[in-house]
């Protein structure tokens, strides 16, 4: 059983310890998103389950694929009564709030508080030792906010696959958050993948903090899409010897949306590895800052950390911030780190042009061929369909975000995969 | 199909490379065009295929008596022209097998039959004598530049075009692959009647190969042509006896 008072003040504390957040600097250059709390709703949303439950059918049919739990500002549905997952709702009586009153000091993450002060109800995800489940989770925002806290707690050895899909249809402003804590015990192993498809009236705010026992091993990939705002601040931890983080960040930003990444991998323990891959995609208006930041905590010998930060500029009004940082306390370890910008290439386009193909789907090709590697992170080939398809969408309606995708990813075939892998793909799509 | 290059002028930043050139071509035929290093022959193919830095300042290309100059790249090639580069471009992510999905399927304008496309590659990329595992690559990336070479051809093939240019098939094989490369551009002519446009510095490849036009190109202009003889007299006498400036 989950101790969630135990559970929020861990992760606040946690939260506190990153050291670029209370930076005069940081805050400066980087933290205004000209974000307004006090325009948000409070989180409530009742009576929308109808809505929700049409969102759900119209996923369903457009992309085949089915939830186990469906999440929404006031409630939840589990597939069968799924005992991997559960629902805990704080009722009113404030208890969200009168943590973040506690914990949260002037001048803090205010974002971060605003999520704990209003969140009502948290999805607990818990595998027993040994255990698996694969599980897809839909998050839809319908007409409130959600604030939501999601907790994974896997056993000794357990495996989670887990998809979660964010979604919004709100017509006035709303915010669509999640603080998530993953907890993986010795030997355990997640595949996350989070897509965030928010509509243009959502602010994003995500906030994920994981620690990964000895051998355990946390592969999470963020999808950022949607939102007139994302803003992320993500902290996962190789806690334990011999354990390993994988964390990759998918971001493609339009029109004017901006957003803000900050990840933090941490090495905590001797002989663990953690990499962190961020590619993002801007084009028109939009703003990305990509701040990956690796951390190496004294102690931890023949620690290996990888950040990588790529971006992509399809015009010439977009911005991409890249801030790669590393903050090594130990001598014996092996850390790099990179980081490269540019537009597209012209001999490329030339190239792919020159042989028939349109530079609407020449410009289409080249931006899922750049996102390759976060995508063939992703372990389920439906979540891969998916996510190429709403990349895929994003570029041919010229920088449209929030709508129900149909699976489409033409013209994709990941890196890597031989003969029998792509026929595989095709037969996969042509059984579609 | 029919290629014509009239009197055509153009240059990169300002600086004229190509001054004059003037070439005319048909579906089924082959020529050749050769010439000395930085006499214009990759800006040429460039020009025909509207690369975005080069500028035509006088002149015309036309295909079938109209002109393509007001063309984009991808409606060129649409018209049936194919460009095999000089350095083909390796790009990250960009599937092989779905970029030629995608090629054939812009130029045919109909959805593409994978099991046939896959049977095609196989078949062909045995003709090549290349390594399949080209199939699960990204495009070019990772392959010598025998196989990148290679895999122009390939493409050529696959593509079905009325008209080819090769800028350099021959540079960067040994010599087994200029053969097995010549072999396949020369059944690629039997099978499809597909004109060619072979741009080289060696006399090597064309051992194997039976062009009927050549053109010798100097300083951006076609300064002779002829047939197979002319190759002859550039052996024995370099380019420049045709450099006239």
């Amino acid at each position: 059983m989950i101790d969630q008072s135990k559970f929020v003040e861990e992760a606040l504390n946690e939260y506190h310890r990153l050291p670029e957040e209370g930076d005069s600097l940081y805050i400066r250059r980087f933290a205004p998103l000209g974000l307004d709390i006090d325009k948000y709703g409070s989180g409530r949303s009742d009576g929308k389950e109808d809505k929700v439950r049409k969102f759900y059918e119209e996923l369903r049919e457009n992309t085949g694929m089915s939830f186990d739990a469906t999440v929404w500002e006031s409630g939840c549905i589990v597939k069968d009564g799924n005992p991997a997952i559960r629902l805990v709702k704080f009722g009113d009586n404030e208890y969200g709030k009168a943590i973040s009153n506690k914990l949260f000091r002037s001048g803090d993450d205010k974002y971060v508080a605003m999520l704990h002060a209003t969140a009502k109800q948290a999805l607990v995800i818990d595998i027993k030792d040994g255990m698996s489940a694969d599980l897809k989770v839909l998050f839809a925002v319908v007409g409130g906010s959600l604030p939501m806290q999601v907790f994974v707690n896997l056993g000794k050895n357990a495996r989670l696959g887990l998809f979660e899909w964010h979604a919004s249809d709100c017509a006035k402003p709303c915010f669509s958050g999640t603080v998530r804590e993953l907890r993986l015990q010795e030997g355990a192993a997640c595949d996350i993948s989070v897509l965030h498809n928010e509509n243009a009236n959502t602010t994003v705010l995500e906030h994920t903090k994981g620690t990964t026992s000895e051998g355990g091993s946390s592969t999470i990939n963020f999808i950022y899409t949607g939102g007139n705002a994302v803003r992320a601040r993500n902290s996962i931890e190789a806690s334990g010897r011999e354990s390993m983080v994988r964390v990759g960040e998918l971001a493609i930003s339009s029109k004017r949306q901006k957003f803000d990444l900050n990840t933090y991998v941490v090495n905590a323990a001797g002989g663990s590895e953690a990499r962190l891959s961020s590619a993002a995609v801007a084009m028109q208006e939009s703003t990305c800052y990509l701040k990956g930041f690796a951390v190496i905590t004294n102690g931890s010998k023949d620690a290996r950390s990888f950040v990588e930060e790529k971006g992509l500029l399809l015009d010439g009004m977009a911005k991409i911030n890249s801030i790669p940082s590393m903050s090594i306390g130990e001598n014996a370890v092996k850390a790099t780190h990179s980081s490269a910008i540019g537009p597209i290439d012209q001999d490329s386009m030339f190239y792919l042009t020159s042989r028939g193909i349109s530079a609407e789907t020449a410009k289409r090709l080249m931006v899922l061929g750049f996102f390759s590697g976060p995508i063939s992170g992703i372990r389920s080939g439906l979540v891969k369909e998916v996510v190429s398809s709403v990349i895929s969408g994003k570029i041919r309606s010229n920088g449209e975000f929030g709508e129900l995708p149909k699976l489409n990813a033409e013209n994709v075939i990941w890196e890597g995969s031989r003969e029998a892998g792509i026929e595989q793909h095709y037969k996969y799509r042509t059984e579609k | 199909m029919k290629l014509e290059i009239k009197d055509l002028y153009a240059g990169i930043d300002g600086k004229a490379i190509i001054k004059g050139a003037n070439l005319s071509m048909k579906e089924g035929e082959v020529h050749v065009i050769m010439g000395p290093n930085g006499s214009g022959k990759t800006t040429l193919a460039k020009t025909i295929f509207g690369y975005p830095s080069v500028k035509v300042t006088q002149g015309d290309v036309l295909v079938d008596g109209k002109s393509i100059l007001g063309l984009t790249t991808d409606k060129r090639a649409a018209l049936g022209l194919f460009l095999g580069f000089q350095y083909p471009v390796e790009i990250e992510g960009v599937g092989f097998v779905n970029f030629l999905r995608a090629s054939k399927e812009a130029v045919s304008q109909s959805q593409a039959n994978m099991k046939e496309l896959m049977k095609d590659i196989k078949v062909w990329s045995g003709e090549l004598k290349m390594d399949d595992s080209i199939i699960g690559r990204a495009l070019n990336k990772g392959l010598s530049g025998g196989e990148k070479k290679k895999a122009e051809i390939l493409q050529m093939i696959l593509q079905r075009p009325k008209i080819a240019i090769l800028d350099e098939p021959d540079s960067g094989l040994d010599i087994d692959a200029i053969k097995v490369v010549a072999e396949n551009i020369n059944k690629a002519i039997e099978e499809t009647g597909v004109g060619m446009l072979v741009i080289t510095h060696y006399n090597r490849i064309l051992s194997y190969m039976h062009p009927q036009h050549v053109h010798i190109m100097v300083n951006g202009k076609i300064v002779a042509d002829g047939s197979k003889e002319l190759i002859e007299k550039l052996e024995k006498e370099g380019y420049e006896s045709f450099d006239h400036r």
